[in-house]
């Protein structure tokens, strides 16, 4: 009996599809007084108690602080029920208003990550000298700490003493008056970071669907003389699609709730009204201002919004495929 | 084993047991009180120093252990904060000056006049007294550990070449007239190099709205944004911007706008004397030649008389329900007994200027090194405390010190979206003002303090 | 198309890639090892005249960025293990035992993910704070493990259920017990899903900010990531020793990174498309 081993290479015979036995066979032998979904729950419980404990706990609790007024270190709570919500609806400077910002970002960063990453993806899948080493650099800065990236961003593209500052203005390629981390500029500026440090995530997905893809199907379509964007469009891009589905969508929920990559890079300063996305405005709102039970309805605010994208995707997708 | 050969460990362990539950009872009279000390100097020097003293303090007091925690000043208020809340305090700890008043109106503060009595009441610079002590009920809360002044700092080389005669500006008019002249933005030079970080705009609001004049609340605590003083405030600022700040001025830290004044990208910065190591280690010939310098006044708006700049200080409170205040005081005692406050001093001296006249006197204080090239610098905070009513940071009038929201106003971006607005988010400062405003009364109604 | 013109472009590429991703890394690591006034030079140079190490000699003696580093593999190692060990676990016990709610596990992983931390750090704090966990590490693992758990379980799922039970059943015919059977015929099987998981977690471990910000109040315990940001705005900078630390962060991950990713890509092939 022989598993192709999937270990150590791209990967080239693919592995049987899977379908469960019975479980009884299973259980033959000296297992057999124990009932069977017993195993399963014991094995699951760490896990279970873990997420149930650490996260739905603080979930619920969370949605019960949206319907009160809590200071964030002074005993002082009160139940306010919807208040915090009424005051949002009508909060167009700060909450709707962060949503916008929200959107922009996540909408940008997630477009131009998916557009260069599988861009990449589909370069990486080419043979070439030196595949190897491109493959780990381009994989790389998904690895960084994000504060290292914040830190080495702010360097290079200091208008002072930044190294890619001062050339593209040499070059010519940027105005002379023009800053990378000015009012106008912040959001450009952010996007573009966002998606250098995130698109390898989108590059790791779709390569490993690539290379599982069967070589027969592009050679019958060479053969039948179709042209490269034809081959993309018709064979990778449908073979990718269900990979990506996933991708985008986790990348986009991640974007729409990405909290320490804005923060650090401009939400905590002077330029922090023009990046103030949803979840800064739920930091300054918890650890600002001190209003906790205001920042808990913004979280339930967050998770409903999220809710509703991702049944909104799922609905799209399903109609697409129909 | 055998039951012969198990009696022999067993009667050993009971005799453990008996003479460490004997142990225990009587340790407890030779047991060391530990004193957890917080403070906001994490530089190496500063924690040696203090090292020094907790273990000269602990051979003079046997039985009393201290503990030092250096921490960042941002992690200063998340650490009070979480200790408030689970009531997990220290016994003494540096704290936010705007802090000191709303906990010793809780009554959560161990007065420390025997503190001041052991310095000397009238060895204290007044500055520190308003401050730290309370008129209402006549004690001091708190005691500042130093009390560096924020001054201006610029580059005489630049003044000299510009033909600009080396003094300060005395209005906010010659000082932009001054700062057009040191401009050049062809060259990447700019005339001002303010910080951008939220909690230095706010600073600075504090301190510019007050040169002018002007007020941030009234005596009810209603803010008071869109009064003239204010107004002009943000029209000053916009045109400082467009004219002698970098485009992105705004996402500039602290320590970027120092080594703008050390590379020579701009003339002039506001800041502490901390920034002396600073220039010592980048920029040496400058430092050399003596051609940085601080001016002893700042300049004032259109309907101010006076300036107003604000001094850093962190006083020390011992908190009345921790473990061992008592000990705690004895410890700040000893602290500020002449040859350790010396030491503390000699570890930032030019930044920690002393809250004793008898200090600031001292001949070994006199005879720091680093008061060799930097007397003048401590001579321009001694002229600014004695004679220029300096604020401590986050407010504007000695009376904004007891309102109970100046942190979550702080925190809150209201004053920074302002500032933001009127220079750069292209609203007329009345515009700017009026949302500010709005949002101000907004919050201050939502925590519970409105009282107009 | 012109396969020279279709090489040559993909080398074209290749090489802008390579630049784009590595040469702020380069650039960081240049300014760790050049003299401080050539850092804050106005004309920024490519090489420089006194390289020197002095920055990392100031990075390791003056400040405590050891013991981050220490504290950062510390918790980020414990964290990668147990999410392994737990995670298998379940992933396990769903795959082979009869169920009620297996595809619970798949909803699970999208609906956690929607609470993105940011949201329940408050009562999070709350919660590890009547558990006693607050400023320390166990404190640590248990969150980036249990936000790690979803992902890992629907990706070693999908791993184990593309094993045939054939095999283990094999294995126990031939006397293994059933432990024994996991541990020597499956899990080799499933390697590439869990390095990608371990590699998924300890990212989320090593990189984190937000729970070590919140949870952790002792200089001490910091973990790199805010260790770092720390030092950066603390009232002594220091570019070159900065830039070094940031060197000094990328490295492990780096060495990490390079000794599993061919099994990165494996991994998700195999793991991550069904379903």
């Amino acid at each position: 009996m022989s598993q192709s081993g999937r270990i150590g290479n791209g990967g080239t015979a693919s592995l049987a599809v899977p379908h469960l036995a019975p479980p009884s066979r299973l259980l033959e032998g000296r297992d057999r007084r124990i009932p069977e979904h017993w195993w399963g729950y014991v094995l699951l419980a760490p896990a279970a108690l873990l997420v149930f404990g650490l996260i739905l706990y603080p979930v619920v609790y969370s949605f019960w602080l949206s319907l009160n007024a809590k200071h964030a270190y002074l005993p002082l709570q009160t139940f306010v029920g919807l208040e915090n919500f009424r005051f949002f609806m009508t909060d167009y400077d700060g909450f709707w208003r962060s949503l916008k910002l929200g959107a922009i970002y996540a909408f940008g960063s997630v477009t131009l990550q998916t557009v260069v990453g599988v861009g990449v993806a589909l370069l990486l899948n080419q043979s070439f000298i030196g595949r190897g080493f491109v493959r780990a650099l381009a994989l790389f800065p998904y690895m960084l700490p994000t504060i290292v990236v914040v830190i080495l961003t702010r360097w290079i593209f200091n208008d002072s003493y930044g190294v890619v500052t001062y050339a593209l203005k040499n070059i010519g390629l940027m105005p002379i008056e023009m800053a990378w981390f000015a009012p106008e500029t912040i959001m450009l500026t952010l996007i573009l970071v966002s998606t250098w440090t995130f698109f390898p995530f989108i590059v790791i997905g779709v390569l490993a669907r690539l290379q599982t893809i069967d070589p027969e199907l592009y050679n019958a379509a060479q053969v039948d003389g179709a042209s490269t964007l034809r081959r993309f469009w018709h064979i990778t891009l449908p073979q990718i699609s269900s990979v990506l589905f996933v991708l985008v969508l986790l990348r986009f929920m991640f974007m729409f709730t990405k909290f320490d990559m804005i923060w650090l890079f401009a939400g905590a300063g002077g330029l922090g009204y023009y990046v103030r996305t949803l979840p800064i405005y739920t930091f300054v709102k918890t650890f600002g201002e001190m209003q906790v039970g205001m920042g808990a309805a913004l979280s339930v605010i967050l998770f409903l919004l999220l809710a509703a994208f991702a049944a909104l995707y799922f609905q799209i997708l399903k109609r697409h495929r129909e | 084993m055998t039951m012969k050969h198990w009696k022999r460990p067993l009667k050993t362990a009971v005799g453990a047991l008996a003479l460490s539950v004997a142990a225990a009872f009587v340790t407890p009279a030779f047991a060391q009180k530990v004193v957890s000390v917080w403070h906001t100097e994490p530089n190496p020097k500063t924690k040696a120093v203090i090292e020094e003293i907790i273990a000269d303090f602990q051979k003079a007091n046997p039985g009393i252990k201290v503990e030092q925690e250096a921490l960042g000043w941002g992690d200063l208020d998340k650490k009070m904060q979480a200790a408030l809340a689970s009531g997990a305090l220290p016994d003494l700890a540096q704290g936010q000056t705007y802090n000191e008043r709303s906990l010793s109106a809780k009554g959560m503060l161990r007065p420390l006049n025997d503190v001041v009595a052991s310095i000397g009441e009238n060895d204290i610079f007044d500055v520190v007294k308003k401050l730290d002590y309370n008129t209402k009920d006549k004690n001091y809360y708190g005691l500042a550990h130093a009390v560096g002044v924020d001054l201006i700092i610029y580059r005489k080389d630049h003044l000299r070449q510009a033909g600009i005669p080396d003094a300060p500006a005395k209005t906010w008019k010659e000082w932009i007239e001054q700062l057009k002249k040191l401009t050049d933005k062809s060259k990447g030079k700019y005339g001002l190099s303010l910080a951008g970080p939220g909690f230095f705009i706010n600073e600075d609001v504090y301190m510019w709205a007050g040169s002018n004049g002007g007020r941030l609340f009234d005596e009810k605590g209603r803010p008071t944004f869109t009064e003239k003083p204010v107004l002009e405030m943000l029209a000053f600022w916009k045109e400082l911007s467009d004219c002698c700040l970098a485009p992105d001025w705004l996402s500039r830290d602290y320590l970027a706008t120092f080594a703008d004044l050390a590379t020579g990208k701009t003339s002039m910065i506001l800041g502490y004397g901390r920034g002396t190591g600073y220039f010592e280690q980048y920029a040496p010939d400058l430092v050399a030649k003596g051609d940085i310098g601080v001016f002893s006044s700042k300049p004032v708006g259109p309907s101010g008389k006076s300036f107003v700049t604000q001094f850093d200080s962190e006083p020390w409170m011992i908190f009345k329900n921790a473990k061992h205040p008592e000990e705690a005081a004895a410890f700040l005692k000893f602290f500020y007994k002449k040859e350790n406050y010396l030491k503390y001093i000699k570890s930032v001296p030019v930044h920690f200027f002393p809250i004793t006249k008898s200090m600031r006197q001292n001949p070994e204080y006199l005879a720091i090194a680093d008061f060799k090239q930097w007397k003048f610098w401590i001579d321009a905070q001694h002229q600014v405390i004695e004679k220029n009513d300096p604020r401590p940071v986050m407010i504007t009038q000695w009376a904004d010190l007891d309102l109970p929201f100046i942190a979550e106003i702080a925190g809150s971006t209201i004053l920074v979206d302002m500032v933001t607005d009127a220079v750069k988010g292209g609203k007329t400062p009345l515009e700017a003002a009026q949302r500010a405003q709005q949002r101000a009364e907004q919050l201050i109604t939502q925590l519970g303090y409105k009282r107009w | 198309m012109n396969s020279g013109v279709w090489r040559a472009s993909i080398y074209v590429l290749a090489v802008g890639i390579a630049v784009i991703c590595g040469f702020p890394l380069l650039w960081m690591a240049l300014t760790s090892i050049k003299p401080d006034r050539e850092i804050l030079s106005a004309v920024p140079s490519l090489w420089t005249q006194g390289p020197h190490l002095d920055a990392y000699r100031r990075l390791f003696s003056d400040t405590n960025f050891g013991i981050y580093f220490w504290n950062s593999i510390k918790v980020a190692g414990a964290s990668t293990l147990l999410t392994i060990i737990v995670a298998s676990l379940a992933a396990y016990g769903i795959t082979r035992f009869r169920f009620r709610g297996r595809e619970f596990v798949a909803g699970t992983m999208l609906f956690t993910y929607m609470f993105a931390p940011i949201m329940i750090i408050v009562p999070f704090y709350i919660l590890m704070r009547a558990l006693g966990l607050i400023n320390s590490h166990t404190g640590l693992i248990l969150s980036y493990t249990t936000f790690s758990l979803p992902f890992a379980m629907w990706l070693l799922r999908s791993f184990f259920q593309s094993i045939p039970l054939d095999l283990e059943e094999a294995a126990m015919i031939d006397g293994a017990s059933r432990p024994q059977a996991v541990l020597y015929v499956v899990m080799p099987l499933a390697l590439p899903g869990v390095i990608a998981v371990s590699i998924f977690t300890f990212i989320v471990a090593w990189n984190d900010y937000l729970f070590v910000r919140v949870l952790i109040g002792t200089d001490r315990l910091k973990t790199l990531t805010v260790g770092i940001q720390d030092m950066f705005e603390s009232s002594v900078t220091d570019w070159g020793m900065v830039m070094a630390a940031g060197v000094m962060i990328t490295i492990p991950a780096l060495i990490f990174f390079l000794a599993v990713q061919r099994y990165l890509i494996a991994g998700w092939g195999t793991g991550g498309v069904k379903g």
